[in-house]
This record gives C-alpha cells, sequence and structure tokens, in this order.
C-alpha cells in the first residue's frame, strides 16, 4: 500500500431548500493514494459533485453545509481547518477542475492573466514573473503558441483549448491532488480522448493523486486504477477497475454496466436498472437501492448494509453480496 | 468594440446627449478663454452708472443682472460647479455603493440583511430633507455638497450591484476561482467587478442628472453654492423675481442650461444602456429607441 494522501470518512453534506433537507452526501468514506486514480461513478444526483466540493470546502454556505464525517488530508483535518489556511490549500496542494470549460472561466479576463493569477496568489510572484509562467504551463498543456493566447479572451478558444486552459490553473502549482468533475462531459468525444490522455501525462509527470468524476463508464474504463461507485450519497462499491467491469458486485454496479451499449455481450439486449433514483428529500429506508433492485429481500427494506471488505480490497454495500 | 462604438454613433440619441455633455463640460472647463468678463465682476458703463439688467445682446449674449454681471460668464463658470458636484457626488456614491453592494451581495446573510436594511433606510428618507438637514447643521461648503448627495445616493448603487453580484457569483468561473484558492477581495475585485459594470456605467450616468437637478434646487433653496461662486439654481432663485416684470434672461439661460445638461446625461444613459444590454441587437429597434 501507498501513502494514503487523502481520507474521507463518514462524510454528510446536507443542503436545505425552503425548510427541508436535502442530503446530497450521507455518510461517504473512501481514501485516495498517492499517485492513485479514483474514479467516483454514479447517475446525475447521487453525490459525486457535492461530495467533491465538501473535500474542497467550496459548499455554499448559503445553500447547505457539511454536518458530519472527516476529510483527512495528508493527515490533516480539512473541515475544521480556518478558511484562510484552507484557502493557501485549494489551487496549490489540491486542485479542482469542472465541467463547463465553457463557463468556468471569466468572459472579460485575458486567459494570460487568469492563468498567472495562480502564481500570484500562491506563490507570491510578481505580474510579469506570473505572465512568464503562465506561458510554460500553458505550452505543458499542449495550447499551441501560448505566448499569443495568453492575450486572448475565453470566448476566442474552442471548448478543448479552454479545458486545457482550466486544468493548467489547476496543476500550475503541481498539486497532490486534482479533483476532475466531469472534466469531458462537455466536449466532443475526440477532444474527450485528447484531454484525457493529457490528464493520464500530467498525473504522471507531477506525480499526484487524481479524483475523476463521471458518469461515463467508458471513460473510467480506460483511465482509473480504482472505481467509487455511488448511489443516493453514499459509496455502495469500491474496486479495481478490472474488478468492477469483471465481476461487479453489488446489484446497482450490475445494472450500471449492463445499460452501456458495448460493455456487455454483443446482440445482446440493452440492460437497465428500473425506476429513478430516489430523492434525495425522501430517501427509503434499509438499503437505498431496494425499491429498484430485483433481488431486495426482507432484509434490504429494514436495514442499510454497511460497506463491508468482500476479498481483494474490495468493498461491498448489499446484504446479498455473494447470495444473489 | 467597433461594432459597439459604431452602433453607438448610429443611436442619434445617444450622441445627441453625448455632444450636450460634451459641449458644456468643454464650455466649464474652458471658462476663461470663451467668457469676456469675469463671473463676479460687476460691470458698469464709461459714464459711471451699473449695467443693470441688460437684455440679450451682441455684448451680453445672455444679457446682465441687477448687479451687472455678464450672464453668460455666470451661466458657463455655473457648469462647473454643477459637473463638479455631479461627478464628485457620483464618485463617492459608486465607492460606497460598489463596496457595500458587493459585499451584501457575496457574502449574503447578515451581512447582506444589515447592509439591505441600511440601503432601504435611505431609499425611505426623503432625498431633499436629507440633505437640508446635513447642510443645514454642517457649516455649507463644496465637500459637504459631494459627501451629502454622494451619501444619498449610495442606496441605489448598492442596490444594483448587490442583485448583479448575486447573478455573477453563481456562475462557474467564480466557482473556479475559488477552487484555485482566491481570496474573497480578489475574487470580488478580479472576477466579480469587471463582469458588471456595465449596468453600474449606465445608472452612474442616469444618475447624473439626478445629482445636477438636486444641486440646483439645494442651490435655488440657499442651501447649496455659497454665492458669489455663480451656480445655475441660485441664478434661477435670483433671477425669478424679475421673470414677470420683463427680465426674463436672468432666470430663463441658467434653467435652459440645467436643462441641457441633464436632458444631455440621460440621453447619453440611455444610449450607453441600449448599447451594453445584451438583448439589443442591429435588427431590433435602434433607430426609433430614445
Amino acid at each position: 500500500m501507498g501513502e494514503r494522501i487523502l481520507a474521507v470518512r463518514g462524510l454528510k453534506t446536507h443542503y436545505y431548500i425552503g425548510g427541508r433537507v436535502i442530503k446530497a452526501v450521507d455518510g461517504l468514506d473512501f481514501d485516495l493514494e498517492r499517485g492513485e486514480t479514483l474514479g467516483i461513478v454514479g447517475e446525475s444526483g447521487c453525490g459525486k459533485s457535492t461530495a467533491a466540493l465538501s473535500v474542497m470546502g467550496l459548499i455554499p454556505l448559503r445553500a447547505g453545509r457539511v454536518v458530519g464525517g472527516q476529510v483527512l488530508f495528508k493527515g490533516k483535518s480539512l473541515l475544521a481547518l480556518p478558511g484562510e489556511e484552507m484557502r493557501r490549500i485549494r489551487g496549490s496542494e489540491m486542485s479542482m477542475i469542472f465541467q463547463e470549460p465553457m463557463t468556468s472561466l471569466n468572459p472579460v479576463l485575458t486567459i494570460g492573466r487568469q492563468v498567472s493569477e495562480v502564481f500570484m496568489v500562491h506563490k507570491g510572484m510578481s505580474r510579469r514573473e506570473a505572465l512568464d509562467e503562465a506561458v510554460k504551463i500553458l505550452s505543458q498543456v499542449g495550447i499551441p503558441a501560448p505566448g499569443q493566447m495568453i492575450r486572448e479572451y475565453p470566448h476566442r478558444l474552442s471548448g478543448g483549448m479552454r479545458q486545457r486552459a482550466m486544468i493548467a490553473m489547476a496543476i500550475a502549482c503541481g498539486p497532490d491532488v486534482l479533483i476532475a468533475d466531469e472534466p469531458t462531459s462537455e466536449l466532443d468525444v475526440t477532444v474527450q480522448d485528447q484531454v484525457l490522455r493529457l490528464l493520464r501525462e500530467l498525473k504522471e509527470r507531477i506525480g499526484m493523486a487524481m479524483v475523476l468524476i463521471t458518469h461515463d463508464l467508458g471513460v473510467v474504463a480506460e483511465t482509473v486504477q480504482n472505481v467509487l461507485v455511488m448511489y443516493a450519497g453514499r459509496a455502495v462499491e469500491y474496486s479495481d477497475v478490472s474488478g468492477l467491469f469483471n465481476e461487479p458486485m453489488h446489484p446497482y454496479t450490475k445494472g450500471l454496466i449492463a445499460s452501456v451499449p458495448g460493455l456487455g455481450k454483443a446482440g445482446e439486449k440493452l440492460g437497465g436498472i428500473k425506476g429513478e433514483p430516489p430523492s434525495p428529500l425522501d430517501l427509503p429506508g434499509g438499503c437505498r437501492f431496494h425499491p429498484r433492485c430485483e433481488h431486495a429481500r426482507e432484509i434490504c427494506r429494514i436495514h442499510e448494509p454497511e460497506l463491508v471488505r468482500v476479498g481483494d480490497g474490495r468493498l461491498c454495500a448489499c446484504h446479498l453480496y455473494n447470495d444473489w | 468594440m467597433e461594432n459597439a462604438w459604431s452602433r453607438f454613433l448610429k443611436n442619434k440619441p445617444a450622441m445627441a446627449g453625448l455632444f450636450l455633455v460634451t459641449v458644456i463640460a468643454l464650455a466649464a472647463v474652458f471658462a476663461p478663454y470663451i467668457t469676456r468678463y469675469q463671473p463676479t465682476e460687476q460691470l458698469i458703463w464709461t459714464e459711471g452708472s451699473k449695467v443693470q439688467l441688460v437684455p440679450p445682446c451682441s455684448r451680453f449674449w445672455f444679457g446682465t443682472d441687477i448687479y451687472g454681471r455678464d450672464m453668460f460668464s455666470r451661466v458657463v463658470y455655473g457648469a462647473r460647479a454643477s459637473l463638479l458636484i455631479g461627478t464628485a457626488s457620483t464618485a463617492i456614491s459608486l465607492l460606497i455603493g460598489i463596496t457595500l453592494g458587493a459585499l451584501a451581495g457575496y457574502y449574503g446573510g447578515v451581512v447582506d440583511d444589515i447592509i439591505s436594511w441600511l440601503a432601504n433606510v435611505f431609499f425611505a428618507f426623503p432625498f431633499i430633507l436629507f440633505v437640508l438637514a446635513l447642510v443645514a447643521y454642517l457649516p455649507p461648503g463644496l465637500p459637504l455638497m459631494y459627501a451629502a448627495i454622494g451619501i444619498v445616493n449610495w442606496a441605489g448603487v448598492a442596490r444594483l450591484v448587490r442583485g448583479q453580484v448575486l447573478s455573477v457569483r453563481e456562475k462557474e468561473y467564480v466557482e473556479a476561482a475559488e477552487a484555485l484558492g482566491g481570496s474573497g477581495a480578489r475574487i470580488i475585485i478580479r472576477h466579480i467587478l469587471p463582469n458588471i459594470m456595465a449596468p453600474v456605467l449606465v445608472q452612474a450616468t442616469l444618475g447624473m442628472g439626478g445629482i445636477i437637478m438636486l444641486e440646483s434646487s439645494l442651490s435655488f433653496l440657499g442651501f447649496g453654492i455659497q454665492p458669489p461662486t455663480p451656480s445655475w439654481g441660485y441664478e434661477i432663485a435670483q433671477g425669478r423675481q424679475y421673470l414677470l416684470t420683463g427680465a426674463w434672461w436672468w432666470s430663463a439661460f441658467p434653467g435652459m442650461a440645467i436643462m441641457a445638461l441633464v436632458l444631455g446625461f440621460n440621453l447619453l444613459g440611455d444610449g450607453l444602456r441600449d448599447l451594453l444590454d445584451p438583448r439589443n441587437d442591429d435588427a431590433y429597434g435602434w433607430w426609433g429607441r430614445g
């Protein structure tokens, strides 16, 4: 086992809307080792992004807050850190990139100003030094003619170039952990591939660990080492990537894999999962998946299954994982 | 920007506004070069009598007042007072309004509650009464005028800025800037404010007209610029009693000057609003508006 760099324990993040509580993340555990790539998959609304924002300390105060659990980064408890110290970690030791490259860059500032800002904030460089660094980092992420690019405004760049610029900002200070929240979902398929390759390359070069959040199992299959499957705010399965695809344990994971064209056997009818994910306002008792699970039994309606070790470093939260 | 600028050039009302404001501003700056007499100079005919209430003529374009002063000089120099107070007060109201509005919009919660409550108090207060009260208790003077009018106007700016910040702060690029470790002040100043300057600029331009009216009203009531410094409102008040006896020029020219300057700022502000409103494009009523 490598050195554990990030540990999330029992994380609970709730949003408050109109007096009602939305349990977006409700008891999430996972570990990340130095240099590891972890995929977090799940349907829309399962709490993937909320988990990432919670780890970064970016849950907007007006909307909700982290109500329980711990986030340990290099042994420090992030949730207990004062805002100013957390701010210094964000963008230098731990970075995040977002889904929409179209809107993640400020439309009224040039690329150069935005990228150089990271160096000014975290390394205390002067504007001129920071601009020089910005040119270097832009060329590292494969942006052609970075010397000219720093004078351009974001609307002049293609989606792929913008995402590269975002990645440049995120890795500028050589972070230990990069959280990528659906980094390729909005890009063309060919560009997706380039961006994923770039992320893999940078990961190797910088030696950072990466959390890749996605709903695209294809992206997971070709990019990550380990996968965490989330359902309704909790982890339901954790496995290395080949184990997950070859021998999924949780019925939800099985359903997910069966619903991807091309991953099952050819000619087979596409599988799927009945019903809808539960509303986070009104989670079912017992196992959260039981209303949609065809193997559900009495115990599933009553007791919530724990995430337990099921051999080979794999974890699964199902009463029946070896029984159905 | 070439496109936006050429659209602005085609907007006739806005160009008229720009023309009025520019001409008056230039007149104010170059007042000594375009007037024949000092504004406070009491002119005397060569035979020794005062040059009282002379109607407009080739020598005194706007006539003279009862003290023998050239009204053209007084109107031209009066523009200085109006523009000075207009810009200084606008600057003060922008400074206070942008700061408080941005804090309220960005931080929300109690900060927002307090600032919004304060703004509402200022909204509820009768405009002129507030300034009158201030000016009546403190010794009159230009800095006091700037401050008083600026303080009265900050609430409108703050409300506008707060709303704009609320909408911009939810944008992904603000979240991204936070994720990269930007501090609150840095994000407000570098990422949010540049995105909301357009409506603020429009409001400031439109507000100039109101502030100039307010200054004129105060001077009319005798609480503004103190004589003998020329001020349009004061001239109107002085000339008022001679209006019906035939010396109309004493009040009429300062009145027209106020109208021209306020109209200029309003047309300019409307034009800027049309120009900066993303919903407007060339297909949509550039000619008929204003």
